[in-house]
């Protein structure tokens, strides 16, 4: 019976319902969206650590009334690398492991020298890429807790310092060396990197695990592979011509620390090294913070979105209300009829709370059907999975049912009271 | 809109000043037709008054006190012209609208301490209305129309069917049960409103009009109708017109003028050739 009268007019209908579906595919797009991203974010971070501190230089800023001689802020312009007497130095990781010892688990420190090329195994035509860094075994510790060495061992600090010794992937034993993993061991290679050539002795193969941004990207290729190939910190530094010293450290938190307290007590004790320093100073993040900011930044965006949302529900529940109300004054004669015929004024009230109702789910339904269409839409342009959340569309789903019986009521309410003779009267 | 209400008071005052002489006459009804008193009266009004726009200036009695009886099995009709009070004293029958003064007892239930949902399940059960209009509901099925007052009387589903089927093949509607309104034609749409009407058993028909819409050869088969439900049905009727030759079909023609009764005889029971 409701249906017929929607059915009946199918354009009318539809332009009440606008409002509706336009609130409700934003919410549930907005919340798609944001499932898939907050899913990638932590399942990508989870790998990373999150007893993770991040310290890092950082320009200080103009407001900063820190710093020693006059020419400040001019410096603070000009300076845009830190100087080799501006870094974290080996002194100062010494004396904070010495000051925290029970928080602190490791220092993972690394140096990134930039991609070599080699060629590929029995086809010395197409060359290989690898990204080699150095790391000192705590940072290889971190990977060795989600990734297993297959032959041979991690680089060891004091045993491999100086040392041309390198671990590699499988595939780029595969690729580059040819033969098993076993025989790789011990083995040297030459990597021209730089613009120069250097020649290193295997002495691990861990397991290669697909890219989680290759995948995203949809890198399959095997030659378009991008491994990872880690050598002694010092013999990196060399190579990269880096001073002593580093721009960027990793403080890995003992197991039980309250990492994002921990995190402003690490950050404030390297900055104190950098009190006298004109242009820079250290800062600390970790992973929980970043994840907690982005949570928060989503959060921020989704209640703006759900803030316009709520105005589109509002206007078009507002629109329901209208057409219901010409409804009923359409249909005067209708209810005078069914009054007549004995209808008691609840079940008038329920036929036009009823019609308003299906009106307003059927335009949650289709709301629903194009927020999640569009919430994959815009998932699959950042490159995530779609993670529609399915209370959210009950909710949405009953809240547009909800917005019928609101705004359906008055004007249901007025046809339950016209007086049966006036309405059969009516032209 | 004033102007109008005025100049209707106006006419009612003059009518009033015509005619008080013969006011309390047809007050006294003599029930030439009524049958052995044992019977008590379906309808039995007693001097109903009504007003519009009580206590304002423009305050308009349109009945006078209208006393009537209508017995169980009795085909009554009340002819006027129009203005005459026949729509208001019809609303009254229906219990569409409460009387301002004077006593309305309808099959034993006494309208006057009747709330409104009363008052609605008393149409729906002893009432069946047969409008000049039709008024049946657009978009609806014939079948669906007729369905509708049962609905109304919490009647299940599959008995409302069968009994709607039922009355629309008695009315000679059993091939176009499933059409809508707006594919029948006019005497079509008023032999499915008879059916509606009847579907509920109802100890009443009322009827206003039911030809006024139709030609004279389709009147003929509504008319024809309504004394099919009165003769085989045993029904009570109350048809109200404006058309002479309609009322004198009846076994009892009531003349109402200027909100009053003023003629009560009997009727040929010869059916016009319309």
């Amino acid at each position: 019976m409701a249906l017929a009268s929607v059915r009946s007019n199918k354009m009318r209908s539809l332009l009440t319902m606008l409002g509706i579906i336009i609130g409700i595919a934003a919410v549930i797009a907005i919340v798609t969206v944001g499932n898939s991203m907050t899913g990638t974010v932590t399942d990508s971070m989870s790998g990373m650590g999150v007893n993770n501190i991040t310290v890092s230089l950082t320009q200080k800023s103009s407001d900063d009334t820190s710093g020693t001689a006059q020419g400040v802020t001019l410096r603070r312009f000009m300076d845009t690398t830190p100087a080799a007497d501006d870094l974290i130095t080996d002194e100062m990781l010494d004396e904070f492991a010495a000051a925290f010892p029970d928080q602190v688990s490791r220092i993972e420190l690394s140096q990134e020298v930039g991609s070599g090329t080699i060629a590929k195994y029995g086809d010395p035509d197409t060359t290989i890429n690898v990204s080699v860094s150095g790391s000192n075994a705590a940072a290889l510790q971190a990977k060795e807790d989600s990734t297993a060495i297959l032959t041979g061992r991690w680089l060891d600090d004091e045993k491999d310092a100086g040392r041309q010794v390198a671990v590699v992937s499988e595939k780029f034993v595969q690729q580059a060396i040819g033969g098993s993993n076993a025989d790789a061991i011990g083995k040297s290679f030459t990597l021209t990197l730089n613009k120069n050539l250097y020649t290193f002795y295997i002495t691990g193969v861990y397991e290669y695990t697909e890219d989680v941004y290759a995948s995203m990207f949809g890198i399959t290729d095997d030659d378009q592979i991008q491994t990872n190939m880690y050598i002694p910190l010092d013999v990196a530094k060399s190579i990269a011509g880096a001073d002593d010293g580093y721009q960027s450290i990793t403080v890995v938190a003992a197991n039980g620390v309250d990492v994002t307290s921990f995190v402003d007590t690490v950050g404030s004790y390297f900055a104190s090294y950098y009190t006298y320093n004109d242009t820079w100073t250290a800062s600390a993040s970790s992973i929980s913070s970043l994840v907690e900011s982005m949570t928060e930044m989503l959060n921020t965006m989704s209640l703006g979105i759900s803030a316009i949302a709520a105005i589109s529900l509002l206007v078009g529940g507002i629109g329901v209300m209208n057409i219901m109300m010409v409804s009923v004054t359409e249909r005067t004669r209708e209810i005078g009829t069914r009054k007549a015929l004995g209808a008691p004024g609840s079940a008038i009230r329920m036929q036009f709370i009823t019609e308003s109702v299906i009106l307003c789910m059927i335009g949650g339904i289709i709301g629903v059907v194009l927020g999640i269409a569009l919430g994959a839409l815009l998932s699959s342009v950042v490159g995530m999975a779609a993670k529609p959340s399915i209370p959210s569309i009950l909710i949405a789903v009953g809240f547009s049912m909800a917005i019928g019986v609101f705004f359906g009521y008055y004007p249901a309410n007025k046809a339950a009271r016209l007086n049966p003779i006036d309405a059969l009267r009516y032209e | 809109m004033r102007d109008t209400e005025q100049f209707a008071k106006e006419i009612a005052g003059k009518l009033l000043e015509d005619a008080p002489a013969d006011a309390e006459a047809p007050r006294k009804l003599h029930l030439p037709d009524a049958p052995a008193a044992s019977r008590s009266p379906l309808i039995e009004m007693h001097d109903i008054h009504k007003s519009y726009y009580i206590g304002k200036p423009n305050e308009l009695e349109i009945l006078h006190g209208i006393s009537l009886q209508v017995f169980p099995g009795e085909f009554v009709a009340i002819v006027g012209e129009s203005g005459s009070g026949k729509s208001t004293l019809m609303n009254i029958i229906g219990v569409l609208d409460k009387p301002t003064s004077g006593e309305y007892t309808l099959d034993g239930v006494d309208i006057h301490n009747a709330a409104d949902n009363e008052l609605a399940a008393i149409r729906n059960r002893k009432i069946g209305f047969v409008f000049q209009t039709y008024n049946l509901i657009g978009r609806q099925s014939a079948l669906k129309n007729v369905e509708l007052p049962m609905l109304y009387a919490g009647v299940p589903a599959g008995e409302r069917t069968r009994r709607a089927k039922d009355w629309l093949a008695r009315v000679g509607m059993a091939e176009r049960m499933k059409h809508q309104p707006n594919e029948l034609s006019g005497g079509q749409k008023q032999r499915v409103a008879i059916a509606r009407a009847m579907v509920n058993e109802p100890a009443l028909i009322l009827a206003d009009e039911p030809t006024g819409a139709l030609d004279s050869e389709t009147s003929r088969i509504v008319m024809d109708l309504f004394h099919e439900m009165h003769e085989k049905y045993h029904k009570t009727i109350v048809l109200i017109t404006h058309n002479p030759q309609l009322a004198e079909e009846c076994q009892r023609v009531l003349t109402l003028r200027d909100g009053l009764i003023v003629g009560e005889r009997k009727g040929s029971g010869k059916r016009a050739a319309l």
